[in-house]
């Protein structure tokens, strides 16, 4: 059967703050993926049949960012073309700029970021291509974002993007360009997602940073926070997001193995089926 | 957000000349007393390294604590060769802060420095102690320590007014010493009964394991994440919040959430009292 979604393993590791490692991510969920596929196994309330092929930016971690944003922008390219959705799978989360640089009308993708760090640093470490910067250079490019479950950011961040007094515990931020808000961690339990569905366009780019999650379910992450989603939210938020949207492209990043004992793997895997099911890409 | 994985600094700033910060962050790694598993003389170094890849701001509380500036102490020595010693430098650091004006936030080691904190607290009068533990600590003596995690509460019950919650786990001859008394408090209200000033003691073990997965805390039905933050922000609330002090981080495991949700509360803490310290 002809795969209707692409997994792209980008192994990119430049710039992890505190556990290296994520480099090794994509081999860990593929390896994932296979058992998942052996085991013949499947979650009874949502759809993970999707036939899925899986294809590799390159076969060792790359250090260049803008090699690897080249390679991963290359695939996703061709499968544009192909009528193939693309899951970018990382790596850094660096790694999402790829998908973002093949769409063509940046104005018209909206960036829904699923992360507990707002990622929104002009430059981190003398770098502007840190992940620590990924949101940044989407709004940088054009796109909207909407950014949820964010519990952890830096004070100079929050006032570059959201304007000079963002203090509050609201739990909503808005930019007064109207082209970026976030519902924080607190917000999405005490707002619902109702908050900033609207805000989300017709055509979406998905980035899922595993570190949105609660470290219970997915400890596997350079650096995890505490009161994270639970799975089951996180595939709730997500099934809210795509219905009724087209989604050019989704990544899932920041998968670090050396602090795993499998359940970030699997999560992760999971997270990539439920894409490849959920994602209606252009046609 | 710096990345000096030596990081001696709480949340890696650079350091703050001690008179010109409002808090006090200062490393106890005690755990002579420890019941189950000893390492916890190994955690506030673990707080201080994750501390330096936390974020600075706190979204909920709206707050960048590192504003108004933060100095991080030495740790504090200790005497191994004697139990009781465990009580003077703390509570000649805690007296010290209080007196000066500053937050200090105390990072353990094990909840037995609160013996410590409670002898300064008596001394500055008007100032109860809000302990939020896994265990009740109201055992006159712990394997022949006077000094232990499980002998806290009833040691700083002794000086000072105590309300302890959290707890999921107490001995018979504890709970028969609390009987009568009024040391068992509410989690949606830790201050209530308290004076007007309190001391906030937590200690890690009052997380459930699934949140704070470490060597020795294995006893289910823990508080979660959400439970301690609510607790926290209530007794930010409902008090002033002299100082606090945050026990009983364990490492070992080799995994590092411990470490990082340490250093989230300890943050938390501090965002809170900056709120009231500079409405």
């Amino acid at each position: 059967m002809r795969a209707r979604a692409a997994a792209i393993a980008a192994p990119h590791e430049a710039t992890a703050s505190f556990v290296a490692g994520c480099g090794l991510g994509p081999a860990a969920i593929a390896e994932r993926l296979d058992a998942l596929a052996a085991a013949d196994t499947e979650p009874v309330r949502y759809p993970q049949q999707t036939p899925l092929s899986w294809v590799e930016a390159h076969d060792r971690t790359v250090v260049d960012p803008a090699e690897m944003i080249r390679l991963v922008s290359r695939l996703v390219r061709e499968f544009h073309d192909a009528g193939v959705f693309p899951i970018v799978v990382g790596g850094e989360h660096t790694v999402a700029a790829g998908a973002l640089e093949a769409i063509d009308d940046p104005g018209s993708a909206t960036v829904v970021q699923f992360d507990a760090h707002a990622d929104l640093r002009a430059e981190y470490e003398g770098s502007p291509w840190s992940h620590a910067c990924a949101m940044r250079r989407a709004l940088d490019r054009g796109h909207p974002i909407v950014q949820i479950g964010v519990r952890s950011a830096c004070i100079e961040e929050i006032r570059d993007v959201y304007g000079g007094d963002a203090r509050g515990p609201a739990g909503f931020l808005e930019a007064p360009s109207g082209r970026a808000c976030m519902l924080t961690r607190s917000g999405l339990r005490d707002l619902g997602l109702g908050r900033v569905i609207d805000r989300i366009g017709p055509l979406v780019h998905v980035t899922i940073d595993l570190d949105v999650l609660d470290p219970s379910c997915a400890p596997g992450v350079g650096t995890p926070e505490p009161d994270g989603l639970s799975f089951a939210e996180l595939i709730g938020a997500l099934d809210a997001v795509l219905a009724g949207r087209t989604a050019a492209s989704a990544d899932v990043v920041e998968m670090c193995p050396p602090r795993d004992d499998g359940r970030t793997a699997l999560v992760a895997a999971r997270l990539v089926r439920f894409l490849a099911a959920a994602g209606r890409p252009p046609r | 957000m710096p990345t000096d994985t030596l990081a001696t600094t709480f949340l890696g700033v650079e350091p703050s000349e001690i008179h010109r910060a409002w808090a006090v962050v200062a490393p106890a790694p005690y755990d002579r007393g420890a019941s189950e598993s000893a390492g916890a003389r190994l955690g506030p170094a673990a707080v201080l390294a994750a501390s330096a890849f936390v974020e600075t701001y706190d979204l909920e509380a709206g707050r960048d604590p590192t504003e108004g500036g933060i100095a991080t102490a030495a740790p504090i020595r200790f005497s191994y060769a004697d139990g009781q010693a465990s009580v003077a430098p703390v509570a000649a650091l805690v007296e010290a802060e209080l007196r000066a004006g500053r937050f200090p936030l105390l990072l353990g080691g094990e909840a037995t420095i609160l013996c410590g904190s409670a002898v300064a607290l008596e001394s500055a009068g008007g100032i109860g102690v809000v302990r939020i533990e896994g265990t009740l600590g109201c055992d006159d003596a712990w394997r022949g320590l006077r000094l232990a995690p499980r002998t806290a509460t009833r040691r700083a019950a002794e000086r000072v007014p105590v309300r302890v919650c959290g707890h999921r786990t107490a001995g018979a001859a504890a709970r028969e010493w609390v009987r009568g008394r009024a040391i068992e408090g509410d989690i949606a209200d830790p201050a209530a009964g308290l004076p007007g000033a309190v001391w906030l003691a937590i200690d890690l073990s009052a997380l459930d394991p699934s949140v704070m997965p470490m060597p020795g805390n294995i006893e289910p039905g823990g508080l979660s994440y959400r439970d301690l933050a609510g607790a926290v922000a209530a007794v930010f609330s409902a008090r002033r919040v002299a100082g606090a002090e945050l026990t009983g981080l364990v490492t070992g495991s080799g995994d590092i959430v411990p470490a990082f949700t340490a250093a989230r509360i300890a943050l938390r803490i501090l965002a809170l009292a900056h709120r009231r310290r500079f409405p």
